[in-house]
């Protein structure tokens, strides 16, 4: 078993990670000072149109279904806020980071984040757009995890396959603390917006968080909807049952559920294309 | 119906709904031929994805999808929110094929 002190070191520099490329480590940082203003971020992304193109790609699967609404960083900036759009930066350079072996995982956050703001355009509860940013970012911890410690993360990921468990407990057998925690210890340390760090660290248990128990429960719920579906792969082989809580505030019939996993098939299938055509 | 991107409509597919301006004129009627001209209009719009006819063909076999989902959840059988959340999901896969 790892030293809780260590991993948690270790999650918390991330910045120290060699390869992320230069520009996301000066978007980064830019992005981490509250006096930057939106147009330097806005040209600080412009200036690698690839990234430019990649990220509002995403912004607008992920926030939008796909419509594609947001058309330049700076619209971006205006319309989801610096706070919503930093958040994204970092999460989708994490990701980006290590595209080839966590494409399952990739899938799995996005198809969350589309299906977190479904429910709360369905419940009418709050922003839809932050559900899906808390919903893209829930499982970051994973992939702060992996960057750090590739090969013990496999291993949970395997021992929970093989000996039948729930990934968080393998996880915790290894590295003293599950994904959730360390996914927001990662987002904290980059100040992400407080319902976003919340929402990282309780998506297993939506009931002990009290600053934001709406957007955590939506993730809890749009996760485990996600994970029945097999959208993408959680590294998680197993549902676990949603929290109580979660069924007070989505106290959906069979029937509506049913209408919701059709939904979900027609958002798997954008997924799916959306990583089938890279250079769209 | 199902709601695709506009780069992945196959040829002959139709739409299944109209594309309506926000002052709701109908810009390309319903049952229109998803083609090579309609799609660059489409683009001209800023339309990148529509409904059209016809059913989405899950990406594996229905046996397949099935076992994947009793697997998943096995942990929580015999709550009975999640066994009606898995009935829900094997309902909607029976509709699927
Ligand atoms: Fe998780
Ligand atoms: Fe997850």
């Amino acid at each position: 078993m790892l030293d809780i002190e260590r991993v948690r070191g270790k999650v918390e520099r991330t910045n120290a990670i060699p390869t992320i490329p230069l520009v996301i480590r000066k978007i980064v940082k830019a992005v981490e000072n509250p006096a930057t203003s939106p147009a330097a971020v806005s040209r600080l992304v412009s200036s690698d149109p690839a990234l430019t193109a990649k990220i509002l790609k995403v912004i607008n699967a992920a926030m939008y279904g796909f419509v594609a609404r947001i058309s330049s960083v700076n619209q971006a900036v205006v319309l989801l806020g610096m706070n919503v759009v930093r958040a994204l930066l970092l999460g989708i350079s994490m990701f980006e980071m290590m595209e080839q072996t966590t494409v399952g995982l990739w899938k799995h956050s996005l198809g969350c984040a589309i299906v977190a703001r479904l429910l709360a355009q369905k419940k009418g509860i709050f922003d839809p757009e932050e559900a899906s940013v808390a919903g893209l970012l829930h499982d970051i911890g994973k992939v702060v995890l992996s960057v750090q410690f590739p090969k013990e993360y496999q291993m949970a990921v395997t021992t929970a396959r093989d000996r039948s468990m729930l990934l968080p407990d393998a996880e915790t057998e290894i590295f003293s603390m599950t994904h959730a925690a360390a996914g927001a210890y990662f987002a904290n340390t980059w100040r992400l917006p407080e319902f976003v760090v919340e929402s990282i660290r309780h998506h297993h248990q939506p009931s002990a968080t009290k600053a934001a128990p709406l957007h955590t429960a939506t993730v809890h719920m749009a996760d485990t909807l996600v994970k029945a579906y097999n959208v993408g792969f959680s590294g998680d082989t197993f549902v676990s049952a949603v929290h109580g809580y979660a069924w007070e505030v989505f106290d959906f019939s069979e029937a509506q559920m049913k209408e919701i996993f059709a939904e979900i098939g027609d958002t798997t299938a954008q997924v799916d294309d959306f990583f089938k055509n890279p250079k769209k | 119906m199902l709601k695709i991107s506009v780069e992945s409509v196959e040829p002959g597919a139709v739409l299944a709904k109209p594309i309506v301006s926000d002052t709701g004129i109908t810009l390309i009627a319903e049952g229109v031929e998803v083609s090579g001209p309609i799609k660059k209009r489409l683009a001209s719009m800023g339309i990148t994805e529509v409904f059209v006819t016809g059913k989405r063909v899950p990406g594996i076999p229905k046996e397949e999808f099935v076992a994947n989902v009793n697997a998943s959840f096995i942990k929580t059988e015999g709550d009975p929110r999640m066994d009606a959340m898995k009935r829900a999901l094997l309902a909607h896969i029976e509709e699927l094929y």
